[in-house]
């Protein structure tokens, strides 16, 4: 599917590139918002990367890899955001701007875990999105991430250990 | 540390809640609006040093050519307008139409 929309849209097709939009936002965005916090901060960063993808769409080596590589803009559109200083104001924001609680927990479990995900490093929050809630594998965050692939292993273990821990209260040693 | 299942529920839906609906034609018309002024921006700033040359290129060869384009002016100019805004249509009815063609 990705294969020939990414084929029609190096050869110029707008349909082609919007239905690429559109396969893609929502667990693009999801990516960002857990990663950034901020929900508007997020979806701008999300638009940017858009935009920059179609500008390099040329560059892409394998068509099939294209949400990976998507996911890697994102992530380098991320660190640039965390880095100009809008870092202070995404954490300012994060994690609250979830405007429905949904039916699988507790508002006090939510407040637990939006304070123990804003406490974790950027690197860590971001393997926890990829490998935990976006269901990406271990080997595709760290190429998406650029980081070693023990230190991805790592990340994700140690944060989901932090995350259940804010849960049950239990202390944690990292 | 042993696997609690409704910690995991719990981590679950607060990972839900960060998705976005599945269809969101408001952002995704928000990207189609910045990728077409991007477009615009490259078409302009693609067509600056054509532009350029074309005008050096005239100014070049404009006293050589000025006594053979003052005579064939007056006889070709109808022909040539037609000529060249035809091609423009077609130049721009094939751009736009594989631009906005909707894929199979």
């Amino acid at each position: 599917m990705d294969v020939a929309l990414v084929a029609a849209a190096r050869a110029g097709s707008d349909a082609a590139f919007a239905r690429l939009v559109a396969a893609h936002q929502a667990p693009l965005r999801a990516f960002l918002r857990r990663t950034l916090g901020g929900f508007d901060l997020a979806d701008d960063v999300a638009q940017e990367t858009f935009v920059a993808a179609w500008t390099s769409l040329g560059r892409l080596k394998d068509p099939a890899r294209f949400r990976p590589w998507l996911f890697g803009i994102a992530w380098k559109k991320a660190q640039d955001a965390l880095r100009s200083g809008l870092r202070d104001q995404a954490r300012g924001r994060a994690w609250v701007e979830v405007s429905e609680a949904s039916a699988g927990i507790s508002p006090e479990d939510r407040m637990a875990l939006e304070a123990a995900v804003g406490d974790l490093p950027t690197d860590q929050r971001a393997c926890i999105a990829l490998c935990l809630a976006d269901g990406f594998s271990h080997q595709e965050a760290a190429s998406i991430l650029g980081l070693p692939l023990g230190t991805v292993k790592s990340h994700v273990t140690r944060g989901r250990t932090r995350l259940l821990a804010a849960l049950t209260g239990e202390p944690h040693d990292v | 540390m042993t696997s609690d299942p409704m910690a995991d529920r719990a981590l679950s839906a607060f990972f839900a809640d960060a998705l976005p609906p599945a269809r969101d034609l408001a952002f995704e018309a928000r990207v189609a609006a910045k990728i077409a002024r991007r477009r615009a921006v490259a078409t302009v700033a693609a067509l600056v040093p054509w532009t350029i040359a074309a005008s050096v290129l005239l100014w070049v060869l404009g006293p050589l050519l000025g006594p053979v384009v003052d005579g064939l002016a007056e006889t070709l100019a109808p022909a040539a307008t037609i000529l060249a805004l035809t091609a423009l249509a077609v130049v721009t009815s094939v751009a736009a139409g594989r631009r906005l063609s909707p894929i199979g």
